[in-house]
Order: C-alpha cells, then structure tokens, then sequence
C-alpha cells in the first residue's frame, strides 16, 4: 500500500469544514468520529479523480449519517461565516494557482511585509487628513507638527505587523481584517494623491505659498521704486478715500475750467496716477504742461477705459484718437452762491 | 432491484472484509472496494459504515502521523470484528445459496 505524503487542498478543507457544519448537532467526539481523518482521505481521493469528485457537501453529510446510522440532520443549515470565508480563500488559492498568476502571486507575497507597513502609514495618514490641517507630508501631524504623528505612526506599524503575523481564527476578527485590509487598498489612491511627497523640512505647500508671496510683494516694491507703478498711498484724498476728480465753482456759482490747485505749502494737489479712474469705466487725463502732464489742474477730462495698465494708466495717443478725452459733466446739479463777509474784502 | 439496495445489505460485511485482508485508511478501504467490483459504491457510505463498525467494537482505530499532510486514520479488525465477520460469511453464503437455488427452480 502507497502511502501519498500530499498536502491539504483548500478545496478539500472547505469541504470539510461544510460537512462539519451540517453536523454541529452531534457531539465534539462524534462530529470528530466521522470527520477526522476526512481531509487526508478526500486530497488523496481529489488527487485521483479531480476536484469535482468532491460533490456537495450536503448530500455528503446526509449519506455520512445514514451509513453512521445517526439521525437525519436539520434539513437546511446556516452555514457560518467562517466557512463562507474559507470557501472564498480557497477560491481565490485555486484563481491563483493558475500557471501565469502564480509567479506574480508568489512576488506580491513575499512583500507582505511591506503592506503591513504601507496600511499602518494609511491608517495614520487618513487620520491626519480627517482631522489635522495642512500641509499633508509623509510623516503625518494629527495637531500641528509631527509630535503627535510619528509616534502613532511607529504604534500603527507595529500593530499592522503583529495583526499580519497572527493566526486569526474566530470569524469577527477575521471580517474585521479583511474589512481593514480592503479599507486601505480602497483608500490608497487618495491618500497617495493627497499627500506631499517632498522631504518635510522645507515645510510642503505653506512654504511654496509663502514664499509665492514674499516674490510678489518684493516684485511690487521694487516696481514702486522705480516709479512704474505708483504708490497707493499718495494722492489727493478726502475722507480716507482718493479723490479721483475736482469740479471747481466760482463765487457766483459758475463750473470753471482749468483750475491749478496748492496746498498751503506750495505743493500741488495731485491726484493719485493710480486711483485716477472710476472703477474701469472711465479714465481721467491730466492737463498738459510742454507735453508732460500736471495733475493738479482740475477738473480733469475724462476717456473711456483702456487696459493698459503698464503705461500709467494713460495712453497719450488718446488724444489724437476718434473720441478724445472731454470735460466731463459736473455731478453737482445746483451751485448756490457764497459771499465773503464786508470786512474780508 | 437497483445495485445499491443490495448494497446497503452487504456494505459491513464488504468492508468488515477488506479490512480484515489488510488495515487501511477511510480512502484506501474504499479503493480496494471500487477496484474488487463495487464500483457504485458512495464515498460517504464507506466513511460511515467504517465509523458504525468502529462505535460497535468490529473495528479499532489509529492514527498514523506524518511529515507532510494530515495524520492518517487506520481501522483495523478486532476479534468482534472477525467474528461478526465469520457470521455474515456465512449469513451470506446461504442466503446466497438459496437465493440461487430458487432462481434455478424457476427458470427451469
């Protein structure tokens, strides 16, 4: 008699485990009576005629009573869970036993290690992503810097590692892994989308940002020395906000035209070049003096807007264009009068 | 009739006998059936009448271990067991004998 040294089938494990579930009636020792010694007995009888020689495991169960000359079993049995678990493991084991897939099959087991890693990262990842702020680095920070992070970090590691070590028989923790392992694979893609992968000292995207805005800041400064954008701060202005025309009257009510104005220290009430325009709709011009324009010489005729902000907001074309600059019409409808006291003449 | 009835008759004595020629494993007894002729013979059966045999003192059992796979189940026959052997020989021998014989006398 050959006696065959063959491994277990998944298959054959299955199989038992289904015919053991129909049999939960009997005893521990009874159950193992008819059971025990069935798995080597079915890989040797599988190895022989194939796995479909195995049949249902029902009809097995019921004939195993019959002959045993027990009672008929309950005719339809809850299977439990964890045999549904072993029926899918064994299905995926004989998916993967396939000529081409095993040898990828083989190469991504021996990475195990590596993923009880990678989903340990995930977890603390998506913890930071759910509660912490930004930036999202590689080393995670739940609150703001990695105190809090990298220590739970270190724990997640060393908690996935021991849970992929463990042999997990009872079917609760057997769901809850799965559902923690299908959980990373799910979320990958987005964590791996969402964090920085750069090296963390230079602080991630807040740097970037920072330091976009100190470029910017210097880049209108330097442009402001160079008087190519002017200074928002100078200017005629009138309660806090810049003037952008004046509409002159006379004593008698009259609007004039052409009025230079001083301040009491000599200098000329300028206008602001760059608030001289009434929110994109209009520009005003400046009076000319030999061809360079003087601002403080009121009220200031008025063009349509043009883009052109790099020249100072003026065009001097705009001038010998189709629609010049006009005075414009004075807000003011009604202009009374105003006299001086006798004595002030 | 249907092989099978005739089958459930004579199952112990089938197996009580291949057992007694030589100790074996659920999967061997019912290989030495299949290949002396009982071809119809379910896998079930085989496992359950080995197990009826052994709670009823015909068979005793061991387990043979091993380096690869799972431990091995062996039944062997115990003196009830060669007893309880010699009487269903011999049950059949007779009930075979006078089954034939009245088949004889009404053929001819």
């Amino acid at each position: 008699m050959t006696e065959s040294l063959t491994a277990v089938r998944p298959e054959v494990v299955d199989f038992v485990a289904a015919v053991r579930a129909r049999l939960t009636d009997l005893s521990e020792d009874e159950r193992e009576e008819l059971v025990g010694g069935l798995e080597a007995d079915l890989t040797e009888l599988v190895d022989d005629r194939g796995v479909d020689a195995l049949g249902d495991p029902a009809a097995y169960a019921a004939e195993l009573r019959a002959a045993a000359g027990l009672a008929p079993g309950a005719a339809k049995v809850r299977v439990p869970l964890g045999v549904r678990l072993d029926a899918g493991g064994a299905l995926w084991a004989r998916l993967v036993d396939r000529d081409k897939a095993r040898p990828v099959w083989d190469f991504l087991v021996a990475l195990r290690p590596v993923w009880w890693v990678v989903r340990g990262w995930i977890a603390v990842e998506l913890l930071d992503l759910f509660w912490g702020g930004r930036p999202y680095n590689v080393l995670p920070s739940i609150t703001d810097g990695v105190a809090l992070g990298v220590p739970l970090l270190v724990a997640a590691v060393i908690l996935s590692v021991l849970i992929g070590r463990a042999d997990v028989r009872r079917t609760p923790l057997r769901l809850a892994v799965l559902a923690g392992n299908l959980l990373a694979v799910g979320m990958l893609p987005y964590v791996l989308d969402t964090v920085e992968f750069r090296a963390s000292d230079d602080g991630g995207p807040a740097y970037a940002y920072g330091w976009q805005e100190g470029y910017n800041q210097a880049y209108q400064e330097t442009d402001r020395q160079r008087g190519v954008v002017p200074d928002a701060s100078e200017g005629l202005a009138f309660n806090g906000r810049p003037v952008i025309n004046v509409f002159p009257y006379d004593a008698r009510g009259n609007l004039l035209s052409g009025v230079q104005l001083f301040n009491e220290n000599g200098e000329p009430l300028a206008l602001n070049k760059l608030m001289a325009t009434e929110e994109r709709q209009t520009i005003t011009y400046p009076w000319l003096r030999s061809g360079a324009g003087v601002w403080n010489v009121f009220p200031m005729p008025v063009g349509p807007w043009v883009d052109a902000p790099d020249k100072g907001f003026r065009d001097d074309s705009a001038w010998f264009g189709t629609t010049p600059p006009t005075l414009p019409a004075s807000p003011v409808t009604e202009v009374r009068p105003v006299s001086l006291p006798k004595s002030a003449r | 009739m249907d092989t099978t009835q005739l089958l459930k008759g004579v199952l112990d004595l089938a197996v009580l006998a291949v057992v007694d020629a030589e100790d074996g494993y659920g999967y061997d007894v019912l290989r030495r059936l299949r290949t002396g002729g009982l071809t119809e013979v379910g896998d079930a059966s085989v496992y359950g009448t080995l197990r009826r045999l052994y709670a009823s003192g015909a068979l005793t059992s061991y387990v043979v271990p091993s380096d690869e796979g799972p431990h091995r189940k062996y039944y062997g026959i115990t003196t009830t067991g060669r007893a309880q052997l010699k009487q269903q020989r011999d049950d059949w021998d007779h009930f075979s004998a006078t089954v034939t014989g009245l088949l004889q006398g009404v053929a001819s």
